[in-house]
């Protein structure tokens, strides 16, 4: 059995060794990587989202938190991968050309993966070309990009004009956010839509993916 | 009244003879100046206060001139986040502590050696960063790394020394004249610990040290606040009618209880060394400040600078003027996507307009700027309509 509340409790008190030896006693118990994974280590992720939705905990708790369920997931991983059981969609997510800002998008990372998502971060200052070639080898359903700054929020647009002639448009969902980003700029350039924040972020993957 | 009275009386919660307009456009104009795309009708080498006199607002000298210093020596410590300018009414000085400084391309690293250990870092500034407007070094290698680092980087502060520099800020002023209020720079962080999340360490990281190293925090806190002492009393000493320390606050990365316990003391600290004094106290307000608004109203602060409203943010001028009950100034207003095309039409830019000023009206305590700063794409026309419409219905105090 899964003891939900107790990987609650160590995940979002941050205590990385707790998550593993639950992790590695469900296992032992016989439970499946599958189950420890979407009874223990997910929802505890989730209230956590929801906690910080809701302004109760804030940015430490959630990046702690983050980290503890990542030492469960170590061990998860492998065991996932040899079964072939997949995660419910893929999301790739990075930080735009030209933009080094990365806590923004460490965040949405860290959300979405608590939301279940497989999540492939390339990280910052992510030319087009990187984008186009991560879409091909991950086959994500959806692409995620995030700027800080007016001069760069541009790249978004020479992203989405870049998975357009690699002929991938069609394939992938794309998703932008960060301070200078609006509903009408998404529009503007093509993407499928804007998130205001973080946990905003996960609902609208969760949309997307339910639509595609 | 010249604009620099008319902000002055702004931020004294006086009222000015016009609503003041004062847009940043120091980033706009570094990279059209450098991109040669400056727009008629100006020449390429049509200067930053040439381009602000022919918008016609105030000199926007609040932030300082990153790219201005006297020598290149003078941006090496820029890792740890001292800085020395022109136009700073202090210079600091490292004490006991020995540099070694390597070139690498773009990036500069920069090791200090001091009697109980060493510490690196590096800063970064690209071509990229240059043509985007960009006047602040990157810090792509942190000075904090392990935890042994903590005490070197706390020696090194225990022993900076605070400089008056005063006639480098009366020639920064001198400079301004009339056209605005000439900024004191204090800092680019509001406190210590604001400081080591700015500049020490990565956002992500910085957080999670939280939780593994609080000690370590503390202790590097505490050494650290004989250098912001200094600075507070060599601030509040100098000729500058206007302090302007630190910023960037956020409700998810200054979050409330990070702003309460870690930022406000400190905000409140150099308000009551400077209120005396009849000094007012600047801060950079540039970020989602929702929830952070009743904390911002009690901080000490007089006059909030680059306060961003809708669509940039959650919040509206109207909620930030109800929070700050008439004892802050806002500045700004403008958020820096209203001046895209990309994000707003014209005609939205004129609705945004009309009704940014009737939130605002009747004008008192607040100076119309642009939140941060206009963008490198901005259309100017745009910062040419606003002058415009300040001159039509600007006069104070503004009909509702």
């Amino acid at each position: 059995m899964v003891h939900a509340e107790k990987f609650y409790k160590a995940i979002s008190e941050g205590k990385m060794e707790e998550v593993k030896k639950l992790t590695q006693e469900a296992l032992d118990a016989g439970e499946r990587a599958e189950s420890v994974l979407k009874d223990g280590l997910l929802p505890a992720m989730e209230q956590i989202g929801i906690k910080f939705k809701n302004n109760e905990i804030y940015i430490p708790e959630v990046l702690i938190a983050a980290r503890a369920m990542h030492a469960g997931m170590a061990i998860l991983k492998p065991i996932l991968s040899k079964s072939g059981a997949t995660r419910s969609a893929k999301v790739i997510v990075g930080t735009v050309k030209g933009d080094l800002h990365d806590i923004g998008k460490n965040l949405v990372v860290m959300m979405l993966e608590g939301g279940g998502f497989d999540v492939v971060d390339l990280g910052i200052d992510v030319s087009p070309d990187k984008f186009v070639e991560a879409i091909k080898k991950h086959q994500p359903q959806v692409v995620g990009m995030s700027a800080l700054l007016t001069t760069t929020m541009r790249e978004m647009k020479g992203t989405i004009e870049a998975i357009q002639e690699a002929g991938l448009r069609e394939q992938v969902k794309t998703i932008i956010g960060g301070a200078p980003v609006t509903e009408r700029f998404a529009k503007e350039i093509g993407a499928d839509g804007c998130a205001p924040d973080a946990a905003s972020a996960v609902d609208l993957v969760k949309s997307l993916v339910a639509k595609a | 009244m010249t604009h620099k009275e008319g902000m002055l009386s702004a931020a004294r919660g006086e009222w000015a003879d016009q609503l003041p307009w004062v847009p940043r456009i120091d980033l706009w104009h570094n990279s059209n100046y450098l991109r040669g795309t400056l727009p008629s009708p100006f020449k390429q080498d049509t200067t930053l206060d040439e381009v602000a006199d022919y918008i016609g607002g105030g000199y926007h000298k609040i932030v300082p001139e990153f790219l201005k210093v006297r020598s290149p020596e003078d941006t090496i410590d820029r890792g740890l986040g001292v800085y020395r300018l022109w136009g700073m009414a202090y210079r600091p000085e490292l004490v006991g502590v020995e540099r070694e400084v390597k070139q690498e391309g773009d990036t500069t690293q920069v090791t200090y050696h001091t009697p109980i250990g060493s510490v690196s870092c590096k800063i970064l500034y690209s071509e990229g960063m240059k043509r985007a407007g960009a006047s602040i070094t990157w810090i792509s290698e942190h000075v904090l790394k392990e935890p042994k680092d903590y005490k070197v980087v706390g020696y090194i502060f225990k022993n900076i020394k605070i400089l008056p520099d005063y006639q480098n800020y009366l020639e920064y002023r001198g400079k301004v004249g009339d056209r605005g209020y000439a900024a004191a720079f204090a800092n680019l962080a509001s406190s210590p610990m604001h400081h080591i999340m700015k500049e020490f360490l990565d956002a992500t990281q910085f957080y999670l040290e939280m939780f593994d190293h609080p000690k370590e925090l503390q202790q590097l806190c505490e050494d650290m606040e004989p250098y912001y002492d200094q600075i507070y009393r060599v601030l509040a000493e100098s000729p500058a009618e206007v302090i302007f320390s630190g910023g960037n606050y956020d409700e998810m990365i200054t979050y409330p209880p990070f702003f309460r316990d870690h930022i406000m003391p400190h905000l409140q600290k150099l308000a009551d060394l400077l209120h005396p004094k009849g000094k007012l106290l600047q801060t950079h307000c540039d970020g989602e400040n929702k929830g952070l608004l009743d904390l911002l109203a009690e901080s000490g602060m007089d006059i909030a600078e680059a306060v961003c409203p809708q669509p940039m943010t959650k919040v509206t001028i109207k909620e930030v003027k109800k929070a700050f009950k008439g004892k802050i100034t806002i500045f700004g207003g403008i958020p820096s996507v209203t001046l895209l095309e990309e994000s707003m039409s014209d005609e939205e830019f004129e609705r945004f307009m009309k009704n940014l000023f009737k939130e605002i009206a009747p004008g008192d305590r607040f100076i119309l700027g642009v939140s941060d700063t206009t963008p490198p794409d901005a259309k100017f026309e745009r910062l040419l309509r606003i002058t415009e419409i300040v001159e039509e219905w600007g006069k104070l105090p503004m009909k509702r």
